[in-house]
Formats: C-alpha cells, sequence, structure tokens
C-alpha cells in the first residue's frame, strides 16, 4: 500500500516505464554509444527502483507518516483560507477567556461527510488548548452547558465522558443545560459525585441538584489567572422551565432572583472581570445583562448555529454578548489586556482540520466506546420496538429475485456501511448512533433498532450494510408470499409487491424548485443524508451513482 | 568488456544518487501542524516590508457586514444585496472564498472592482432547517492587503409555517416504581386549519399499556400566541410497574394537517427503585455488571455507586454476603449522605492482578458470577449482582 502512495507520489508508473525500456532494447540499436545509453539508463533505473523498494520497505511506516502529514499540511492549509487565521495581530493577553457550549453530543464530529468538511470534536479542542497553553497564555476554560442533546443511557454515559473531557481540558466552570437536567437525576446526581468539591467545576446560580447543601455545583467560582481575578457564574433561562416540568431533584430559582441574592457575594470578591454564562436565549440573556450591569461579559446559549464574528454590544450596558454556536463547532476567546484603550479583544475559533486529534481526547473516545459495547443495545434501553409494519429478513433475501438491484447495490457504499464503523479506530460498531445509518432494521433520526433489526455482526450476518429494506422497508412478508411460504392471493401478493415499490417523480429533489413536499424517496434518503451527516447531500447527483 | 564495466558502474552510482534524493525528499522532516494554526506568535506584528502608503493598494469598504431579516417562515426563500466599494488606488479582487451552509448563495455581479467604483454581494437564504435563530454567510477573499477576508451576514429566525409540537417530546423523567407521572406536549396548528387527531399509538413494548394519552382542544383564549389557529393539547400519564431502567416509546399521532398526516411524539423515563447502582457496564434492568474482558496481569476495578433513597435510607447499611467465584474482590466503602433521603455507598469490584484465566461471561445466567449484599432495607434485605467478565493472559 505505501509503495502504491510513493509511485503515486513522483506520479510514476514502474511497470510501464520497465517494460519501454525493455521495448527500445528489443530494438537492437547498433552504434554503441545508444547502446551504452541504452544499458546506462536500465541499470540506473533498476537499481533506482530496487534501491527504492528496499528503502520504502525500510521505511514504510514512517513514509506513510509523512504522507499523511503532507495531506494534513495541505488540509491545515485549506482550512485556514475557508475558516480565515485566527489570532492576527494579537499580542499576548494578560489572560484568555475560552467560552463553548452546546456541545449537543458531539464529543466529535462524526465524519461521514469527511472530516475536514466538518468542524468541532473535543480532540481538536484539546489540541487548540494545547497550542495555547504552549504558548504561555494564561487560560480559564468556561462551558455555557448542553453537553448532550438526546435523552437515555447513552446521552448519561456520553454526559458522563464529556463533563470528565472539560475537567481534563482545565475547564474552570460548566454551566447546566436543561439537557442534562432532564436527565435520569440518579444519574446525575452518582456523576456529580465522583468528584471533590474543587475539581467539580458545575456552576449555577438558579439550579442545584438534589439541594443546594449537596455539593454538587456551585453557585459561583471564582478563577485566577494571569494576574486577573475572574468571578463566573450561571443561570439557566426559564425559557427552559417548561422542558423541566419533571426533571426530579433539581431546586430551581428564578434566574434573576438568584442573581440578585448572589450579586453582594460576587461583588465582594472584588474580581477584575465579572463573567455571567446564560443557559437560554440571546434575548434572555440581554435582559439579565440590563438588570445586571456589573458583568462584563454574558455568554448565551440559544443563538444560531452559527456563532457571530464579533462579541456583540448589549444596548444599554458595558457588557458584551457572546454565542459560540451548537455542537461545539466553534469556540470564542476573550484577550483581556491593560490597555485602557482596547482592553478586550475577540476571537471566534473555528475548530477545523488545521488542528490535530489529541491523543488523550482519542483515548476516552475508546473507553466511551468501550463502555458502550458493555452495555449493548439492552443496556443502553434500546430494544424491544416493533416495526410497524414488517420484520427484517435482509438484502440477501431480496437478491435471490432482484438480482440485478442486488448487483448494483453491492457495488455502493451502502453495502459496506458496517464495514466502515468497524474498520474505525476506536471502531464504531457498538454505538448505536453511528449504527442507525450503518446497519439494516433501524430508526435512522431516534437510533434505536427494530425488533427483528440489526443486532450484531454475528448475531445479525444478514443484516450488515445500509440494506434494501431501510428504504424499502422491512420485507418478510413479501419474501414469504413469494417463496410460497404464505397461501395468499394473486391480489394480496401484488399487494405486498406494491408495497415494496417506491417512485420517484419527475424532478425530485432536496433542492430549491426541485419536487420535495410530494416526493418520497428523497426523504427516506435524508433520514440519513440530513443536515449533520451529509451537509452537501443533493439527490439529484447522489442518486445516480446508485440508481437500480 | 571494459566499456561494459564502466558503464554498469556508473549506472549504479547514477541510480544510487537518483535513489537517495528521492528517499530524502520522502522522508526529510516536516513541520509541525501546530505551527499551521496561525495563531499570533509575537508580541508585536511583524513591520511589512514598506508602508503601505507608498505602494498602490486597494482598499475594500463595506458599511454594513451584517443583515437581520427578522422572522421567515420554514421554507420561504430571502435575499439580500451588500455592497462593497473600492476605495483604494487599484483595482480591488473579490471572490466567495467559502460558505457557511449550502443554503447560502454568494454571488458577485463582478469579481474586480475599479478604484472609486462598487459591486454587490448576494446572499440568498432557503429557510429550510427546524425552527429557531438562523445565522449564515459567506466569507469573500480579497487582495486588500489590509482585509484579505471579509465575512458577510444574514440573520433572523425561522418559524414554523405550518404546525409544532411544543414541546417536543412527553418526558416523564424519574419515576419511582409503582408510581405515575404526567406529561403534556401542544399539537399547534399555524395554518387556517382546524386541527384533528385522527389515531394514535404508542409504540414501544417498554411504554404500550403504561402510558394513557388524553386528548383537549385548546380553547381559543388560551393559544399561546396570535400566530397559532388552533391547538390539541395531549397529556398523558406513565404508570411505572415494576420493571427498572429507561424506558422508550413513542407516540404515533395521525392527523388532519397537511404536510404532517403522521406525527411521532417520543417517549422517555427512568424508573428507579429504593435502591439503585449506578457506574460503567452496569445494566439497571438485568441488575448485571458487565466487566468484559480482563488481562490477567493487569487486573480491573470498576468503581459503582449504590444510591439508597426514601425514608429507610438514613438506616441502611450493606455488607457482603457472598461471592462467586471468589477470584472477585467486592466492598462497600462509607456511607455518604447526599440529602436527609439520599445516601451513596461506594461500591468497588474488582478483578485482582495475577488472577488466572476465567470465563463468566453468560448466558445461561447461571454461569454469571454472583455477588449478594446483605442489606438492613426493610424492603430489600438482598441485593443481588450479577456479573459478566473472563480472565485472560
Amino acid at each position: 500500500m505505501a509503495r502504491c502512495s510513493l509511485w503515486a507520489t513522483y506520479g510514476l508508473r514502474p511497470v510501464t516505464r520497465y517494460s519501454r525500456v525493455l521495448a527500445t532494447m528489443r530494438l537492437r540499436v547498433v552504434s554503441l554509444w545508444r547502446r551504452s545509453l541504452v544499458l546506462f539508463l536500465s541499470v540506473g533505473a533498476g537499481i533506482w527502483f530496487f534501491g527504492f523498494l528496499a528503502i520504502d520497505g525500510l521505511q514504510s511506516e514512517d513514509a506513510i507518516v509523512r504522507a499523511d502529514t503532507k495531506g494534513a499540511e495541505k488540509s491545515a492549509e485549506d482550512a485556514i483560507r475557508l475558516n480565515g487565521e485566527i489570532f492576527v495581530d494579537w499580542p499576548k493577553p494578560q489572560v484568555a477567556i475560552l467560552f463553548s457550549g452546546e456541545l449537543d453530543g458531539y464529543l466529535e464530529p462524526c465524519g461521514c461527510a469527511g472530516l475536514e468538511n466538518q468542524k468541532g470534536g473535543l480532540k481538536r479542542r484539546h489540541s487548540f488548548i494545547r497550542q495555547l497553553e504552549g504558548k504561555g497564555w494564561p487560560l480559564v476554560s468556561l462551558d455555557m452547558g448542553g453537553l448532550v442533546r438526546r435523552l437515555g443511557p447513552q446521552a448519561e454515559i456520553k454526559y458522563n465522558y464529556a463533563l470528565k473531557s472539560l475537567i481534563d481540558l482545565g475547564y474552570s466552570a460548566v454551566a447546566l443545560g436543561a439537557r442534562e437536567l432532564q436527565m435520569d437525576a440518579n444519574y446525575l446526581t452518582y456523576v456529580l459525585s465522583n468528584y471533590s468539591p474543587e475539581d467539580n467545576p458545575v456552576v449555577s446560580a438558579n439550579v442545584s441538584i438534589l439541594d443546594p447543601s449537596a455539593g454538587l455545583s456551585h453557585r459561583y467560582r471564582v478563577i485566577e489567572s494571569g494576574g486577573k481575578k475572574i468571578g463566573v457564574t450561571s443561570v439557566l433561562g426559564k425559557k427552559h422551565y417548561a422542558s423541566l416540568q419533571n426533571a426530579a431533584d433539581i431546586v430551581k430559582t428564578d434566574p434573576a432572583k438568584a442573581l440578585n441574592e448572589l450579586m453582594p457575594t460576587l461583588v465582594a470578591e472584588k474580581c477584575d472581570l465579572l463573567v455571567l454564562m446564560v443557559h437560554a436565549d440571546p434575548n434572555e440573556a440581554r435582559e439579565l445583562a440590563k438588570q445586571f450591569p456589573q458583568f462584563s461579559l454574558v455568554a448565551t446559549t440559544g443563538g444560531a448555529e452559527e456563532p457571530p464574528p464579533t462579541m456583540r454590544d448589549i444596548p444599554g450596558t458595558q457588557a458584551k454578548l457572546i454565542e459560540v454556536g451548537h455542537k461545539g463547532m466553534y469556540l470564542a476567546i476573550v484577550g483581556l489586556y491593560d490597555d485602557p484603550e482596547n482592553p478586550l479583544r475577540y476571537q471566534r475559533v473555528p475548530l477545523d482540520h488545521r488542528f490535530g486529534d489529541s491523543e488523550a481526547m482519542q483515548e476516552m473516545m475508546t473507553v466511551y466506546q468501550d463502555e458502550l459495547k458493555e452495555m449493548g443495545f439492552d443496556g443502553l434501553g434500546l430494544m424491544n420496538m416493533k416495526h410497524p409494519m414488517d420484520s427484517f429478513v435482509g438484502s440477501e433475501a431480496c437478491a435471490e429475485c432482484h438480482a440485478d438491484e442486488a448487483e448494483a447495490f453491492e457495488a455502493t457504499p451502502h453495502a459496506h456501511a458496517t464495514e466502515t464503523l468497524v474498520t474505525l479506530d476506536p471502531p464504531r460498531h457498538f454505538d448505536p448512533e453511528c449504527l442507525s445509518c450503518h446497519v439494516t432494521g433501524w430508526e435512522p433520526q431516534e437510533s434505536f433498532p427494530y425488533e427483528s433489526g440489526y443486532m450484531g455482526l454475528t448475531k445479525t450476518p444478514h443484516l450488515l450494510g445500509n440494506g434494501c429494506e431501510n428504504c424499502h422497508g422491512p420485507g418478510a412478508a413479501h419474501v414469504a408470499a413469494e417463496s410460497s411460504e404464505e397461501t395468499l392471493s394473486e391480489k394480496e401478493i401484488e399487494s405486498l409487491r406494491a408495497a415494496m415499490r417506491l417512485t420517484i417523480v419527475d424532478n425530485e429533489g432536496n433542492k430549491d424548485g426541485q419536487v420535495f413536499n410530494e416526493a418520497v424517496v428523497v426523504k427516506k434518503c435524508m433520514l440519513c443524508h440530513d443536515a449533520d451527516n451529509s451537509p452537501d447531500f443533493d439527490f439529484q447527483e447522489y442518486w445516480p451513482q446508485v440508481e437500480h | 568488456m571494459k566499456t561494459l564495466l564502466t558503464i554498469v558502474i556508473c549506472s549504479t552510482v547514477v541510480g544510487l544518487g537518483f535513489g537517495a534524493g528521492l528517499a530524502f525528499l520522502q522522508l526529510r522532516p516536516v513541520e509541525p501542524l501546530s505551527e499551521l494554526a496561525s495563531i499570533a506568535e509575537s508580541e508585536s506584528p511583524a513591520p511589512l516590508s514598506a508602508p503601505l502608503s507608498d505602494k498602490l493598494q486597494p482598499q475594500a469598504e463595506v458599511l454594513e457586514t451584517v443583515f437581520e431579516f427578522g422572522t421567515i417562515e420554514l421554507g420561504a426563500t430571502r435575499s439580500h444585496d451588500f455592497k462593497i466599494s473600492n476605495t483604494g488606488t487599484s483595482p480591488l479582487s473579490i471572490k466567495v472564498a467559502s460558505t457557511t451552509c449550502k443554503c447560502t448563495v454568494g454571488s458577485l455581479v463582478t469579481n474586480e472592482v475599479l478604484p472609486g467604483e462598487s459591486t454587490e454581494v448576494n446572499l440568498e437564504w432557503i429557510a429550510k432547517p427546524r425552527p429557531g435563530p438562523f445565522r449564515h454567510g459567506a466569507v469573500l477573499a480579497t487582495n486588500d492587503p489590509k482585509q484579505s477576508q471579509i465575512e458577510l451576514m444574514v440573520e433572523g429566525t425561522i418559524v414554523a409555517s405550518t404546525f409544532a409540537l411544543s414541546p417536543t417530546e412527553l418526558i416523564y423523567g424519574t419515576v419511582q416504581v409503582g408510581l405515575s407521572k404526567d406529561a403534556e406536549v401542544l399539537l399547534l396548528s399555524y395554518v387556517d386549519q382546524e386541527v384533528e387527531i385522527l389515531g394514535h399509538e404508542i409504540q414501544g413494548d417498554d411504554m404500550n399499556g403504561n402510558v394513557d394519552i388524553r386528548f383537549t382542544t385548546i380553547a381559543k383564549k388560551d393559544l399561546p400566541n396570535t400566530e397559532v389557529f388552533s391547538g390539541i393539547k395531549i397529556s398523558s400519564t406513565f404508570k411505572a410497574g415494576n420493571a427498572i431502567g429507561a424506558m422508550r416509546g413513542s407516540l404515533k399521532l395521525l392527523t388532519n394537517l397537511r404536510n404532517a398526516e403522521q406525527l411521532s411524539v417520543p417517549i422517555s423515563s427512568h424508573v428507579v427503585g429504593d435502591i439503585s447502582i449506578y457506574g460503567p457496564g452496569w445494566r439497571p434492568k438485568h441488575s448485571l455488571l458487565r466487566m468484559g474482558n480482563v488481562r490477567g496481569t493487569k487486573g480491573k476495578t470498576v468503581k459503582l455507586v449504590l444510591a439508597v433513597r426514601g425514608e429507610h435510607a438514613p438506616t441502611t447499611e450493606f455488607e457482603v454476603a457472598s461471592i462467586d467465584p471468589p477470584e472477585l474482590k467486592v466492598s462497600v466503602g462509607e456511607r455518604r449522605k447526599m440529602t436527609d433521603q439520599l445516601y451513596h455507598f461506594p461500591l468497588l469490584v474488582s478483578v485482582p492482578a495475577g488472577t488466572k484465566p476465567l470465563v463468566r461471561l453468560g448466558p445461561p445466567a447461571s454461569t454469571d458470577a454472583k455477588i449478594v449484599l446483605k442489606s438492613t432495607h426493610p424492603d430489600t434485605p438482598e441485593v443481588r449482582i450479577g456479573v459478566h467478565f473472563s480472565v485472560g493472559l
């Protein structure tokens, strides 16, 4: 493999070139100088060829690394070209405050659309933080909460690892998001009780788990860094109260009331800068900023997926509003300077592929995947969902009659979708959020298996790949009818056939001006080819690649 | 013969030299990637080779880089033209470097703007994502040395155009065994149509039979805002049985709404008893700890938490009654008071380093390793824990 890449690197095709030399020799050139030249070239080329093979063999691993690094260099340049340079003309700040939030469960970008096209991930975040630390910038890292997006055991496990990662990354304060508070309160208690009060970064002025005396969160924190004293607190906005109707063991107070009670204590700390993190939306954050002008920086969740390139003024206050968008794709850095003219600088940081993967976060992903493996689908609460229509039989059963279509299917990546997960490092074939679009018989958006769906590589080998039935529907009744296992009338058999058929309408597609609402097929594609996992999906471009 | 020998030697030398050169190119050291992140290096920026004013330079001027669309209905298309002027002294080149989303189109009237002239960049947004705030834009690359990139943005809020579920899920949260909890969602219609539920079904064995659903038409005066034409309140009650752990399912609705004939509302709950266990590899439904494959030379310890709730929590104590196989080591630590009615006990389960190869992986359950804890809780005198593990070399 490495050898091929080396040949490709230099644009050489050794066999062809060697053949040409041999052909030249057959010409029986009579003159001595031409004969000498031929021999000279052939021996030289031969030694180069074999010499290079030897070096390649000895250094193949290095060569692979080198080749990859060259690709990464190019990719990093691409990332900078696309998303811009960062910290241009920044002197070293007295302290840099890092804001993140709404990770939404994206410990890593999913990778389906190519990691070079996706931002975010804790591995890149860690690399970025290490770069700042490597430059000697004093850093204070704060997170606005929203570490998970879903509910259930997988989300709980994910919260555990996300919080642990933020602690490992040196975060000083992490707010509580609405989703965290909707989780099983016992699990949240278990996670937070693993940390001593000094190590536990969870901060909220208006929400406590169990009761404030349990010590599972702080009302505020004061962080000293770079000679500055920074006071930080957070609130859960009223916006989320309705969704917490059944959140057990959560004690919450009106955010303004809680801040009113806290402010004398926080002001008495005599901080150089006060920061408020609002887990709500920009409007609620602006209102709180007006009520509590002591805060110089107000960071908020609930804005648009893409954060603005600058901090925004909050009318009627001296405070600045900070957003970081969704899914951990961006971080915001505010640099503090002892410069009356320019005391704050702001940088939005796109976590693109200019940042490498940190080994520590890679190891965390491995441990997380291992725990998913040990839990199993049953332990993750994903069992016992019957498909409303029928049972899955697997693509091989389809192939017995639909040979041409099966042949076309085999040539598509859909047929090898499970293999893609197995070969990743760490493998992701125990991760329901990945499996739901890489096997047959799962609900793609809610990430659970139907009872007759894929259960494991060896348990259900007939359901590997994103098979026929994921689009056409489970086919057990249709297969049984066609194989005479069931005695049905022609009308019933035809009815089952019709239920499996899908028709593409004229100009069907997901782009502007194409037929979408009345279409069926494109909507099925988009259950997996969604905005997260396939942002470039264009039905009219993709369909010909899998046409059958 | 001499000639041939000379040729062979020369060829060898040239071939080796060529091969070595290529090998060096292939294997030479590279700069670390971190330097490419363009993080500020110095206390002050490097001086330019000559003052900018001495040269002919393009200068991009953009008076407005953000445009607020306001409220947009889901699926609608809006566009805005941003004006870019060249106030410099040489032609300004502009091209679209990237857009933040495929829904945004960055189009340029011209790629070159002469000094004193202007051009327009059009950003078009098709409101396709879910309702909520949006912000998207395009990054322009220019040859203005002071402004090599210009970011233009459109912002606004997408609102539902036909219907909305508020909230979008039925979440019962943590429910004690044998108790009930209520949850509700609102189905709201934004079109001139009275919303009706034509049918419904609970899917998922965990939930089926445990959830009671009721529908009530919301009076006009009680609708959440004036943009909502009609609505139905979907009330539900979940009654926890004896099974503990995470429960999930979905409520399938058939409605009369266009483009929303079938809706799915996820349902979730977590049923707990007075005594619960938490930790990595713990499967509450089967009271089973999965430790996986353990390397005998290394061993493995899993830290769990025994959580005791309720009125008996302050007086409940545990002790290890039995362990099978004896290679497993189990200890219950000191109690930690979380609240008056919640206490935590650390529970450590270990396979010590040096344990010989062993397989207790089930099924059948008779091959599970077993830990029995004796408890002073009046309703739960014994806690039985199955363990799956294997020990390799």
